[in-house]
């Protein structure tokens, strides 16, 4: 009677561990899929990042906003002899 | 009786059967277990390279330079390649590239070939789409450079595996460039991931790099060099803008110049950092360093009377000329007006290992330590050598030969009140101090700085370098040009080095110009470029103009423009 409630004891343990394994099995491959998609994510955003920093970069051309402020609204680089100092 | 021997028969049989599985069982799971085990490893764990970003150049204000962006390629492991005519036709189009040349490379017997490196995002997926065995895409990164031409020659370009070919690209490749990182993957029978089993070396990213150049001094500088060189015609121009107090290299301009966006069909001519790399002989723009080792050494005082005989004199069998005659003149003037005859004499009142080494303190002949690929250190002869004409071409500049970048650091020397400093690239933070020699007195450097004060004013060879509303001190130069067998008609190198402001200089600027068109002389063409330069650096630095030195009256302040706008007064 006894050896047979060790042997059930033992059996239902072997499998609860059985169930764990496949469990913590599903739970890594879980975790490893959101690992990729995380790392999915951080590549596009470092390929948006990248372009838009060339965008800023493109739109900031000191020779774009330069020709800018000269035909649009008409303005030119102070020259020296148009700067003052109005510090006390 | 024969039921039982049935039985029994069967009963073997089947024993047989199952100790023939038992042995095999044994064989594949215990003997020959490792062999197998590797084998099935090795179909379906991989060791996958990640690529490591490449840090981006950025200037003193964080604006960047140099960015690395991540690009498919498309890639074949022509092992593993199974495409039918048609698919390979469809392929070939989708990459815009020739079937035959594409099926020589798919027939390589390399396990890993690129078929198009870098492509748009668009073609990776129409790849990807075809959906071929062997053929996929991998990451790889681009370098943009979106100040172009403009800053080329100082960032410099990398090759299309991204390692740094030339400039700051190539000085600083290892930090720039960071690690790969390594993986254990395991894929299945289709080649896709199924999980990362372990992370062998994780990637490092390359570092930023701040570099100490300001991207709107040297827009201003380039445009400047740029539209000087246009108009004079000349073959090169160089320009290079140092801080005084810290060495660091704020604009660095080369003409011609190139797109390190677009490098086919350009050549060395474009891509040298002349600047740098190139030696020349400086001519007058040298001689306030003759004169301060005269100075220093005591055999001259600034109103000591030289005579520079009505502008020609014999050395030798030999002869100096002055293309504007002087008489006697103190030492500020020959400086002023920039005399020859002046300063070879007193190059002659010399020691040559005592002009030797004072030359050699403000750094001729020696690295300006920046550590750009390729710098120059001039040419600068042991004085042994030094015949006595030597020593007094030396004088005014010739038998010498300096980078621009070297003479922006001697320049510096002098504005800096006697300190010599290595010139760097990168930027100093600010509060840090730059540990340097002091090769100078603060009274001999004081004193030059004087005399070169009025270089620029209006009776100097330099006026047209005066920037209004500050004081200005500079040199101009015009060196004949060396050729086969003497120097040559015609060909001339215009040069212009200063500071301002004299009192605490916050720039040093040299700019020359090689081979302009008439009129060729340094003050005439190089000065206003120095002019436009230091007017705009100053600008940005935010050096206030001197009270007092404003020539035109400043403007009705904004609101009470407004006022009297308000009464109905005409405003001009």
């Amino acid at each position: 009677m006894r050896l047979l409630a060790a042997n059930a004891a033992v059996g239902l343990l072997v499998l609860a561990t059985g169930l764990g394994l496949v469990w913590s099995r599903e739970q890594a491959r879980q975790l490893d899929l959101s690992i990729r998609d995380q790392r999915d994510r951080i590549q596009r955003l470092e390929t948006e990042w990248s372009r838009l920093q060339l965008e800023r970069a493109s739109l900031a051309a000191r020779s774009r906003v330069e020709r800018l402020a000269r035909e649009r609204f008409d303005m030119h680089t102070p020259d020296a002899g148009e700067i003052w100092d109005f510090r006390p | 009786m024969r039921t039982a021997w049935r039985g029994r028969f069967a009963q073997f049989l089947l024993l047989l059967g199952f100790l023939g599985v038992t042995a095999q069982l044994v064989r594949v799971q215990v003997v020959r277990a490792p062999a197998l085990q590797a084998e099935a490893r090795s179909q379906s764990v991989h060791h996958v390279r990640v690529p490591a970003i490449r840090g981006p150049i950025l200037d003193r204000h964080g604006a960047p330079l140099a960015v690395s962006t991540p690009v498919p390629s498309v890639y074949a492991a022509p092992p593993e390649v199974a495409a039918s005519p048609d698919q390979l036709r469809r392929l070939a189009q989708a990459l815009d590239r020739d079937v035959a040349a594409l099926r020589k490379r798919l027939t390589s017997a390399s396990p890993f070939v690129y078929l198009k490196r870098q492509v748009a995002p668009q073609v990776a997926e129409r790849v990807k789409a075809l959906g071929l065995p062997g053929i996929g895409t991998v990451r790889e990164y681009r370098r943009y450079y979106p100040a172009g031409e403009v800053a080329a020659h100082v960032v410099g370009f990398t090759g299309v595996d991204g390692r740094g070919l030339e400039g700051v690209e190539l000085a600083f490749n290892q930090a720039l460039t960071g690690r790969a990182g390594k993986r254990l993957v395991e894929r299945d029978a289709l080649g896709r991931d199924i999980r990362t089993l372990r992370v062998e070396r994780p990637v490092e990213r390359g570092q930023p790099l701040r570099l100490s150049l300001d991207g709107r001094l040297q827009y201003a500088t380039y445009q400047a060099v740029k539209e000087a060189v246009r108009r004079h015609e000349a073959r090169a121009g160089m320009a290079v803008v140092l801080d005084p107090d810290t060495g660091e290299v704020l604009a660095l301009a080369n003409v011609p110049s190139y797109n390190p966006n677009h490098l086919d069909g350009t050549g060395a001519a474009q891509r040298r950092n002349r600047a740098v790399t190139d030696a020349l002989e400086p001519g007058s723009i040298f001689k306030p360093f003759n004169v301060a080792a005269a100075l220093e050494a005591g055999l001259v005082q600034p109103d000591t009377v030289i005579n520079c005989e009505q502008g020609l004199m014999r050395v030798g069998n030999r002869r100096v000329h002055d293309p504007h005659p002087l008489g006697r003149v103190s030492v500020r003037k020959v400086i002023q007006k920039s005399s020859n005859i002046g300063a070879a004499k007193i190059a002659l009142q010399q020691d040559n290992a005592e002009l030797w080494r004072h030359l050699r303190d403000f750094g001729f002949g020696l690295q300006p330590g920046s550590g750009y690929p390729g710098e120059t250190r001039g040419i600068l002869h042991r004085p042994h050598q030094w015949q006595r004409f030597d020593r007094a071409t030396i004088g005014f500049g010739h038998g010498i030969a300096t980078s621009a970048l070297q003479m922006a650091r001697a320049y510096a020397v002098l504005a800096n009140g006697g300190v010599r400093r290595p010139v760097t690239l990168r930027r100093v933070a600010a509060g840090e101090t730059v540990a340097g020699e002091r090769v100078l007195s603060r009274q001999t450097a004081a004193q030059v700085k004087r005399m070169l004060n009025m270089v620029v004013s209006p009776e100097g060879t330099g006026h047209r370098a005066a920037v209004e509303g500050y004081r200005v001190a500079g040199k101009t130069g015009t060196a004949q040009k060396p050729g086969k067998g003497g120097y040559e008609e015609g060909k001339y190198v215009a040069s212009f080095a200063g500071f301002a402001p004299v009192a605490d200089p916050s720039l040093v600027a040299v700019v020359m110009l090689d081979e302009p068109t008439e009129p060729y002389y340094g003050g005439v063409v190089a000065a206003p470029v120095f002019r436009q330069i230091m007017a705009q650096g100053l600008r940005l630095r935010r050096v206030p103009p001197q009270p007092g030195r404003q020539v035109a009256p400043p403007p009705v302040p904004l609101r009470q423009a407004q006022g009297d706008k308000a009464k109905g007064e005409q405003v001009s």
